[in-house]
């Protein structure tokens, strides 16, 4: 697998206010490639996390993995200015992501926010307010880190596949990868690809060569529906499927004679196979392949696929309470 | 004759108002892009502080300095509506939408008394100055004959 991991650290940092930018800046290239999180708290000192596990950023430009004298804090100010930059000073625009803890820039890194959540007499979020940590998750793009994937998917005539991993395992990255490779028949002959980036962060305009359709900023629900009706497309990417009415969606999607690659969370096997709405997704049998990936350490590194039906054995064996049976024999495939 | 031109003056900012909160509530755009569309038409370029602000946004002044420094050069207004004009750059993009229309809508009020008070003053001076040309060439006639 080709492992050309492009830096988006600088563009990550353009929303984070100028002094302090200037020093993340700094930062040496083998350093700002290896992070993949950088983490803002108020009046706290800076974290970055990265596959050299988790540092302080200090006032030299450097990193360091115990807390010194000169390790920069995080100021109330430097909070303020660089949510507004976040914002690009207009929180209208981006106010239903914020809503729901995010706000995704224009290069795709997405940054989450914890603060106070404002809610109406009728329990729902209308605003989050006291904003207190930022988390600026950097967007990778690895060319061709799909490859091996898509030529499985080909090869074996797979219906459609489900990306499992942890958070940071490369899920978006190789959904954007595919994307890429399908849609400009680079490996392939070109497919009718539809991508539904509900939060913004698989697409993005400067780094991308595709040729697909893109529903930016759609619930996925009402972007499958849509993507059936008006753009016939033979593929549909997606991330991050979680509820019931997206699993219908693509249940509905699927019967229609689309393909699906999309992504759920899941650290390892044994939280996919006790997380109950990957049950429900594999019960639809829209999937017929889950591919578990490694872990933020390893990005885009398949360590498993699944047949669905397999998961599905496992899932019924250990509710009625069969656990430890060994489905190795039953793997398809392993990536290592 | 300056006057008239102040009273056009405000009567673009309370379109432009107008078109801020349309705007803002139909396509959900960042400042940044509503500032250079907006810069471009035509019935906006007499506002200098609004073309100020899109030059020096492009120019890599972040919105909040751009807004400020360019509302405070503007050649027009008096300090009451600079102060307004600098209120208003304070909420154009600070909060959710439907928050942001409502207090828009204050402003809006505030310049639509603006204009008023501005045409008032033209009809008020006009009618001075028509007077007087009246009675001074009523004068001149007696003196000359």
């Amino acid at each position: 697998m080709k492992k050309i991991i492009k830096d988006n650290f600088d563009s990550a940092v353009s929303c984070i206010s100028t002094d302090l930018r200037k020093k993340l800046l700094l930062l040496s290239p083998e350093i700002k490639n290896k992070t993949y999180e950088i983490r803002l708290r108020e009046n706290r000192p800076i974290i970055l996390f990265g596959s050299y596990s988790a540092a302080f950023f200090n006032s030299d430009s450097s990193i360091s993995f115990n807390k010194r004298s000169d390790s920069l804090i995080f100021s109330e100010e430097e909070l303020s200015d660089t949510f507004n930059r976040l914002c690009s000073y207009s929180v209208h625009t981006h106010h239903a992501n914020i809503i729901n803890g995010f706000v995704t820039m224009k290069e795709g890194h997405r940054v989450g926010i914890a603060g106070t959540a404002v809610c109406s007499p009728e329990g729902e979020i209308i605003n989050i307010k006291n904003i207190s940590s930022l988390n600026i998750r950097i967007a990778r793009s690895v060319p061709g880190c799909c490859e091996e994937l898509l030529k499985y998917f080909l090869k074996e005539s797979r219906k459609s596949l489900l990306i499992a991993g942890p958070p940071g395992s490369g899920k978006t990255t190789l959904l954007r990868d595919f994307a890429e490779k399908i849609s400009s028949g680079e490996l392939c002959k070109i497919m009718k690809t539809t991508v539904i980036d509900e939060r913004e962060e698989i697409i993005q305009k400067n780094d991308f060569n595709g040729n697909c359709d893109v529903l930016k900023g759609y619930p996925k629900e009402y972007a499958i529906t849509s993507a059936i009706k008006t753009l016939s497309p033979e593929i549909i990417i997606c991330d991050e499927i979680a509820t019931e009415k997206e699993i219908s969606a693509i249940s509905r999607a699927v019967n229609s004679g689309v393909r699906f690659i999309a992504t759920v969370h899941a650290s390892d096997f044994d939280e996919l196979v006790s997380r109950p709405q990957i049950e429900r997704l594999l019960e639809t049998f829209s999937f017929d392949s889950v591919v578990l990936l490694e872990n933020a350490l390893n990005p885009c590194k398949i360590k498993q696929i699944y047949e669905s039906g397999d998961v599905l054995d496992e899932i019924y064996r250990r509710r009625s309470g069969i656990y430890g049976a060994d489905i190795c024999g039953d793997l398809h495939f392993n990536a290592s | 004759m300056l006057l008239k031109k102040r009273s056009e003056y405000l009567e673009k900012t309370v379109l432009l108002i107008e078109c801020l909160i349309l705007e803002i509530e139909y396509s959900s755009e960042t400042l940044y892009e509503i500032i250079k569309c907006f810069s471009l038409r035509n019935e906006f370029k007499c506002l200098d502080y609004l073309l100020n602000c899109n030059s020096l946004i492009e120019e890599g002044v972040e919105y909040p300095n751009a807004w400020s420094d360019s509302v405070s050069n503007s050649k027009f207004f008096n300090k009451n509506e600079k102060e307004k004009m600098l209120q208003l750059g304070r909420i154009l993009g600070s909060s959710n939408m439907q928050t942001q229309k409502r207090k828009m809508k204050i402003y809006l009020e505030y310049f639509n008394n603006f204009l008023f008070v501005s045409k008032k003053a033209e009809e008020k001076y006009a009618s001075v100055f028509l007077y007087s040309g009246t009675l001074l060439g009523f004068g001149l006639f007696i003196i000359i004959i």
